[in-house]
């Protein structure tokens, strides 16, 4: 016989306060792995979102906000920025692509994004090593370039020269050219949540988040393709021709809005881009900057900011979880050393038997330890089920599939809590250790 | 075998002197039987653990076949233990939790050349426990408890058995077919035998008797 068969013995003896106590140490486990795999997941799918293109052109502020309304399709715009940047960034070497993004139309809560077409050629997910284009589950993109959307752009400003205060209104009868803008292609869960399928016709609104006005009945929008889950936002957004935002009624130029600032509803929400690594990026980043009417972000450092501010949040969560861990051992601590006066003639007889004190110690504090060591495995299995019960959801959420195979980080965590497992029970360990062979040898209790 | 000298021990919370125990000399020969009989309170069963080494002297010398005891650390006090003495008691202190055969088994783990796989087996089928291997302490009579504890205590194949009032809890005829298996395995394997005992009759069956209050 072994010390671990006697420690196993000793647990089995005391069945369930074994399984109580153990099963309070799995709850915690669960809950802290968990926590830590979606927050892992949460940030990687938000790395993953980052990825769709390196910099992101906006009007100056916040960016952060910047970067969460033109990417992440959240809080409302801080302002726009000119075409002409559009185009001069278009126009500058070492651009590899951009696309020029026009927000504020929503359908049913999902955000309407004004686009070119080469978005659907040109985006790659997952970063540079992973680059996988975007797939159509259904139907396939429209077609709307950059020359058709800088022809409309001219159009448009002669239009409001000409009509100068009068609204620049295009009127969409004797411009049916105009309605085959009238196309959209929808992500994945767009299509899940409003049930809209290749051929489905809607007609966006005014505003986002419901606090919109009016539906712009006139651009009645017909549905031809459907993206492929990606795991970013895109999933959420129902992407149209840009030159759509700019005829739609309601989004014309009036006087008092300065042409050219930040209020001119003829500029752009933002400019998506990607560029050559390296020394292009720098300098385009840096020029960019010194505009007086623009920003560039990465949208990569912006994120990184974003969980540097959550994490604080995180670690809170992480320290509960933790804390239900630390009680779940007092509890272990507490059962174990409720035994020991029962035990004495037990550690007595060992040690006339010829065990020493330290073995006596190794005894109980192995079982305290086995306790935080099982209740640790079955915790984590708790946290697989848990997390592979949500993984669908945070797929579609985050395009990350969280892992339930027990990686590098779980063998720590089992580690840890093993360890601090045999800590707890070193305070009735030390009892154990204390107790005097002779004294209860010689009583008969 | 065993050379006790100048022992002095003492209780530090007994009333009057405390002291309990002060001789100069007291030596049992290799494979002696000796019957150690006394008054109750004169100290039978503090002599034994100083023998088995879980009790220090206040001053002297406990040796074991060459061995000062007080000379080691308590763990190897509890090695020497483990690896040299068998221990039998009066409540005979089975382990309420291990079958017989894993009782048996506690009286090796801690010796060195531990695991002997079978003796355990043989030695229970010495004392006619053969069929009780699996049983739990607490189904057996007190007289199969006791064959278990002295199964238990020859399971190191010991050089000092020490035995306190190990018929104490048995019936006559219990008590007699014990100490009877006791002595003659001593004999046949040259073990040292010490035992406590109030019983005339028992302390009758050994080589030679010694009275605590005596040795003082
Ligand atoms: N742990 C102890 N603390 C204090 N005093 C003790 C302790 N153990 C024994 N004594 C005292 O030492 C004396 C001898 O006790 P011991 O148990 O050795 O006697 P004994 O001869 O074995 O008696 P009995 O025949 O009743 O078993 C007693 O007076 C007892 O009260
Ligand atoms: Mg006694």
């Amino acid at each position: 016989m072994r010390l671990h068969t006697m420690v196993l013995r000793n647990l089995k003896r005391r069945q369930l306060a074994s399984i109580l106590t153990g099963l309070s140490v799995s709850l915690g486990v669960g809950l802290f792995a968990t926590v830590g795999a979606l927050r892992e997941a949460s940030e990687q799918g938000f790395n993953r979102s980052a990825s769709i293109c390196d910099m992101l052109v906006g009007a100056k502020g916040s960016g952060l906000q910047l970067t969460l309304n033109a990417l992440y399709h959240m809080g409302q715009s801080q302002g726009n920025v000119p075409y002409a940047v559009y185009e001069e960034i278009a126009a500058t070497p070492g651009v590899l692509w951009s696309v020029p993004l026009a927000v504020g139309d929503s359908f049913r809560g999902q955000r309407i994004v004004g686009v070119t077409s080469n978005l659907f050629s040109d985006v790659h997910l997952g970063g540079a090593n992973l680059a996988e284009p975007l797939a159509f589950a259904d139907g396939g993109p429209f077609a709307y370039s950059r020359a058709e959307f800088a022809e409309l752009k001219s159009e448009l400003g002669q239009a409001a020269a000409e009509h100068s205060s009068e609204a620049a209104h295009v009127d969409h009868d004797h411009n049916a050219h105009l309605k085959s803008m009238f196309k959209a292609v929808v992500g994945a869960d767009v299509a899940r949540n409003t049930g809209l399928m290749v051929g489905s016709k809607f007609t966006p609104a005014h505003g986002v988040e419901g606090v919109g006005g009016g539906g712009h009945q006139e651009a009645e929008t017909e549905v031809v393709g459907v993206l492929e889950p990606t795991g970013t936002p895109l999933d959420r957004a129902i992407l149209i021709p840009i030159g759509a935002y700019y005829v739609i009624a309601g989004h014309e130029a009036t006087a008092d809005m300065v042409a050219g600032g930040t209020r001119d509803p003829r500029g752009l929400s933002a400019v998506m881009l990607s560029t050559k690594a390296g020394f292009y990026r720098t300098r385009i980043f840096r020029s960019l900057n010194d505009r007086l009417d623009a920003q560039a972000v990465y949208p990569s450092q912006e994120v990184r900011k974003l969980f540097s501010i959550i994490g604080q949040g995180d670690m809170v969560l992480r320290l509960i979880t933790a804390l239900i861990v630390v009680v779940a051992l007092v509890g272990v601590m507490v059962a174990i050393y409720n035994t020991m006066g029962a035990r004495r003639r037990e550690f007595a007889i060992l040690r006339a038997l010829g065990a020493r004190r330290s073995t006596i110690l190794g005894l109980v504090t192995g079982e305290s330890a086995v306790i935080a060591l099982l209740g640790g495995v079955v915790g984590l299995g708790l946290a697989g089920v848990l997390i592979y019960a949500v993984t669908d959801q945070v797929h579609a959420a985050t395009g990350v599939r969280v892992t339930v195979v027990p990686g590098a980080a779980e063998l720590q965590l089992l580690a840890a809590v093993t360890l601090a497992g045999a800590v707890a029970g070193l305070i009735p360990a030390l009892s154990a250790y204390r107790t005097e062979a002779a004294y209860y040898l010689s009583s008969n209790i | 075998m065993i050379h006790l000298q100048n022992i002095h021990k003492s209780y530090p919370s007994d009333a009057d002197s405390g002291l309990v125990l002060g001789f100069e000399d007291w030596r049992v020969a290799r494979g002696g039987q000796v019957a150690l009989i006394g008054e109750s309170g004169s100290g039978k069963t503090t002599l034994l653990n100083l023998l088995s080494g879980l009790v220090q002297p206040d001053s002297g010398i406990v040796s074991i076949d060459g061995t000062d005891l007080a000379q080691l650390s308590e763990a190897q006090r509890d090695r020497f233990r483990a690896d040299h003495i068998g221990y039998v008691f009066q409540s005979f202190h089975l382990l309420d939790g291990y079958s017989v055969k894993e009782n048996v088994e506690l009286g090796a783990v801690f010796a060195k050349g531990h695991p002997q796989p079978g003796r355990a087996v043989e030695l229970l089928e010495a004392v006619g426990l053969g069929h009780r291997l699996q049983h739990m302490p607490r189904q057996l009579s007190v007289g199969q408890q006791a064959r278990v504890a002295f199964a238990r205590a020859l399971m190191n194949r010991p050089k000092l058995l020490l035995a306190d009032e190990p018929t104490g809890a048995l019936d006559y005829e219990n008590g007699k077919q014990v100490l009877a298996m006791l002595l003659q395995t001593a004999r046949e394997s040259n073990i040292t035998v010490v035992c406590a005992t109030h019983d005339m009759e028992v302390a009758a069956a050994f080589e030679s008797t010694v009275r605590v209050e005596d040795l003082q």
